[in-house]
């Protein structure tokens, strides 16, 4: 069963591995916005007639 | 000619904007412009190759028909300002970030984004849509800073600079703590579950292996200690300050609940080699944080405790050695002589130089009227210009001018003095209760000689009645409504507001700006069309009268500079005569002129003659916000009514249809009486919601129980208060009000059922019969419910009240 210790050992530093991760992008300001990219995505960089929204 | 198309083409919206156009009709490539701004910023788009601005969304523009006062930027150019504007650079870039109060739709950020093809000197701008906040990356030496605010301006999106923009003294810096507690403890909490896994499920005999069993053991000891740390100390630092200030609040029973579990824990895996519960722990520090995180989920770019200095121009015109200079605010000193021009803001207490001058005191005061100054007295800041050009003699420093004094001498502390609120001392009653059965059971039990049974059932009780899922109940159904409220253009500062809204049974409004809308009184010309010098001779006629009509005139006519008027004469109650040009023009009612008046009398009108010949006449209508005068019927059954008005009684006819009772209708209310008006209703015992929208409204604001501002855009300057609404959402105030009502009932629900768990709970812990495992596998079960079905309720009641469709 000490193959568990190895395990768990393995699995917690995958687990900080991605925690630290998410503190960097946190810290890098990627959390910040989270409205903006998301309307940012759709536009294009000429927008075309046919393509707007005609609603 | 322009007759004709102006009449034909009345319904047309503009290409920019979508505004109707009115007046004289501007074309350009095909497209028809509302205003000079609009078209001209079409064309600098076309000339870029950038009219996908208009296909992303129809007619995106911010209009530019009410741009009237013309910023100057040219203190951009001092190195001073500069320095504090740009807020980083390197070698060949410079960082500048801006607030626009003008964006609002997708097609604005696209434009906005797009700013390096008008201007080479852009190296790039990045958006964020929901602050209204740009930042550009330029090049100082393709652009300097002053051309690049103009660039702004001329495609339509002018920057708000305000003071503090200057002093530096805003703190701009987001706080990120919030979410790396989430994180962390999350993560905690999630391997510390993992860990206990085996125990949940076999009770501690399915890992034989006594050594591998103290390996996992100690793990969720060190996985507990950053929890306990860091994440939970805004806990135990909260409810330390408040036992030192002999207080209880809602902190102390969840510092408590983690206090023990963590002692306990620490207890168990130390000396007993058995699983602690860490992981109930970090649960409770997991679950607070986010529902804390939900319920603080602040509105960073309203600030309900906008300053004074945001209010005022960010820079002024100074006579310096003969020559006129222009300065920021900041460097403004006592005995300097300003110029200020029509329309512009006294920025500081001075003395008038000039001859004699008008005064707008409407957002200081509450009057609509203006106020005309002579020379030698005093003005004080806030004050907006309405004649032309004046020399002025500043008195003090912007800073200490009256009005930012009156400003910072208000604290607000009216939701500190008040801690415990009704919810929240349930759940402290709860939890002392709580404590008290545990301790019962526990000596029970050890009375019986039951030593280990005794503590289990410490243990147990405290766990499964944690007041955790209670706490959650209030958290999360508050910070929901708050949610669901901002979403519809109603922002409440905190939840302890929410608390005092449900048992306001008063409401006090404030007529100038909240019931009316001030920017426009809504104007009709009736008779022949007025030619371009006809309207210049009324504009300057009725530009020399104070009256509120006239004051309507000039705004509807909105001509640029008044002609010299001869023979000028006020006729008290008829009207106004004048000669301009050579022609004797007279504005004043139907008895005066010797016609007869329409016959549908609801309106004011005003009738014009040019040399004794009647050519027509203004209609003049008080403009009230929509539906507002509709609203007052179903508020009437639930409410105290009252409106104070700082305007006379011109409007008594069409206000008493709505407020019947003579003495809850008043005029002519100064700031002063406004406040001790709310002070009786109080004293009587009732609870007042005061709405208004003005300084004059603040120290009311202050007094009442809560202070619901109005504004018309979330940039707008306004007096601190305890809600902000958006002027159109005001018809609305009954429903908003119910569904706020509604929040205890909801409250009560879920507080029931988890009641309920609680109950079941405790009856199986306090006979000891309950493992500590599973009272921690029930605890976050009935933490989940909770939260899932606050949210239920309230998006239900929302629905049910026209908050979200």
């Amino acid at each position: 069963m000490s193959v568990l210790i190895l395990l768990i050992a393995f699995s917690l530093s995958v687990a900080v591995a991605f925690l630290i991760a998410f503190i960097i992008s946190t810290k890098r300001g990627q959390f910040d916005d989270v409205h903006t990219p998301s309307m940012r995505m759709l536009l294009d960089d000429e927008p075309q007639e046919n393509t707007s929204s005609n609603q | 000619m322009t007759k004709v198309l102006s009449a034909q083409l009345v319904q047309t919206t503009c290409y920019h904007c979508g505004e109707t156009c009115q007046g004289p009709l501007l074309q350009f490539d095909g497209k028809l412009f509302c205003c000079v701004g609009c078209k001209s910023v079409y064309e600098i788009l076309q000339s870029h190759n950038l009219c996908g601005y208009y296909l992303l969304t129809p007619n995106p523009g911010p209009t530019q028909q009410r741009t009237h006062v013309n910023t100057f930027y040219d203190f951009l150019d001092d190195s001073t300002v500069r320095e504090k504007l740009i807020y980083f650079k390197d070698a060949s870039h410079r960082y500048v970030k801006f607030t626009l109060p003008g964006m609002h739709c997708s097609s604005c950020v696209w434009l906005l984004e797009n700013l390096y093809k008008i201007n080479e000197g852009v190296v790039s701008a990045t958006v964020n849509f929901l602050e209204k906040e740009i930042k550009i990356v330029f090049d100082e030496e393709e652009i300097s800073l002053k051309e690049l605010v103009i660039l702004l301006k001329k495609i339509g999106y002018e920057p708000r600079l305000s003071l503090d923009d200057l002093t530096g003294k805003q703190d701009k810096k987001v706080d990120r703590q919030p979410l790396y507690k989430i994180a962390i403890s999350g993560f905690c909490f999630g391997n510390i579950m993992m860990l206990s896994l085996p125990d949940y499920f076999a009770a501690g005999d399915f890992l034989n292996d006594a050594r591998l069993n103290i390996v996992f053991n100690y793990l969720t000891l060190v996985l507990a200690l950053p929890v306990f740390f860091y994440t939970a100390r805004e806990f135990f630092i909260s409810s330390w300050q408040q036992i030192r200030l002999g207080k209880l609040n809602i902190d102390i029973p969840i510092a408590s609940a983690i206090l023990i579990t963590f002692m306990v824990s620490i207890y168990r895996i130390v000396f007993l080699h058995q699983l602690g519960y860490m992981d109930t722990m970090a649960g409770i520090v997991f679950f607070m944080l986010l529902g804390r995180f939900f319920q603080n989920k602040s509105y960073h770019y309203l600030t309900f405790q906008r300053g004074f200095s945001s209010y005022l121009p960010i820079a002024v015109h100074v006579i310096e050695e003969g020559k006129e200079q222009n300065r920021p605010l900041t460097q403004v000193l006592p005995g300097q002589t300003l110029i200020c021009r029509q329309q512009e803001v006294i920025p500081a207490d001075s003395i008038l130089l000039s001859e004699r001058a008008w005064f707008d005191y409407s957002f200081v005061t509450g009057e609509s009227n203006w106020v005309e100054k002579n020379q030698h007295e005093t003005i004080y800041a806030g004050a907006i210009l309405k004649s032309s050009v004046v020399n002025l003699l500043v008195s003090k420093k912007p800073t200490q001018s009256y009005i930012t004094q009156l400003w910072n001498s208000r604290q607000q502390a009216k939701f500190q003095s008040n801690t415990l609120f009704t919810t929240e001392r349930i759940n402290v009653w709860f939890s002392a209760i709580v404590l008290l059965l545990g301790f019962l059971a526990c000596v029970y039990w050890v009375w019986q000689g039951e030593m280990a049974i005794g503590l289990r059932a410490l243990v147990t009780v405290w766990i499964v009645a944690c007041p955790c899922a209670l706490l959650l109940c209030s958290t999360f159904t508050h910070g929901n409504m708050l949610t669901l409220l901002a979403n519809r253009g109603i922002y409440i500062k905190n939840a302890a507001v929410l608390d005092v809204l449900q048992q306001v049974d008063t409401l006090v409004f404030d007529k100038t700006g909240t019931l009316t809308n001030t920017q426009q009184a809504h104007v009709d010309f009736v008779g022949c069309s007025l030619l371009e010098e006809e309207k210049q001779r009324i504009y300057s006629l009725a530009f020399l009268s104070i009256h509120p009509l006239s004051k309507s005139i000039v705004t509807f006519l909105a001509c640029h500079t008044p002609t010299d008027v001869v023979d000028f004469n006020l006729v008290e109650g008829k009207g106004v005569e004048g000669t301009i040009d050579g022609i004797a023009v007279k504005l004043g009612s139907a008895s005066w002129l010797q016609v007869t008046a329409p016959h549908d009398n609801r309106h004011t009108n005003v009738f014009v003659a040019f040399d004794n010949e009647v050519v027509g006449y203004f209609e003049i209508k008080n403009e009230y916000r929509s539906g507002i005068l509709h609203a007052f019927s179903s508020l009437h059954r639930s409410y105290g009514v009252h409106i104070l008005s700082g305007d006379n009684d011109a409007e008594r006819q069409t206000l008493q249809q709505i407020v019947p009772q003579a003495n809850q209708l008043h005029f002519n209310c100064l700031p002063e009486q406004k406040t001790a008006y709310v002070e009786v209703l109080q004293s009587k015992g009732n609870t007042v919601l005061m709405i208004g929208d003005g300084l004059n409204d603040m120290n009311a604001f202050e007094k009442s129980n809560v202070g619901m501002a109005v504004i018309e855009d979330e940039h707008h300057f306004l007096p601190a208060s305890d809600v902000i609404i958006r002027a159109e959402r005001l018809a609305d105030i009954d429903a908003i009000l119910r569904f706020i009502r509604k929040s205890r009932f909801m409250l009560f629900v879920t507080f029931g059922v988890s009641v309920l768990y609680n109950l079941i709970g405790l009856m199986y812990a306090m006979q000891g019969a309950l493992t500590p495992v599973v009272a921690a596998v029930l605890m976050p079960l009935s933490t989940v419910s909770i939260v899932g079905l606050s949210f239920i309720l309230s998006r239900y009641y929302a629905k049910r009240y026209g908050i979200i469709t």
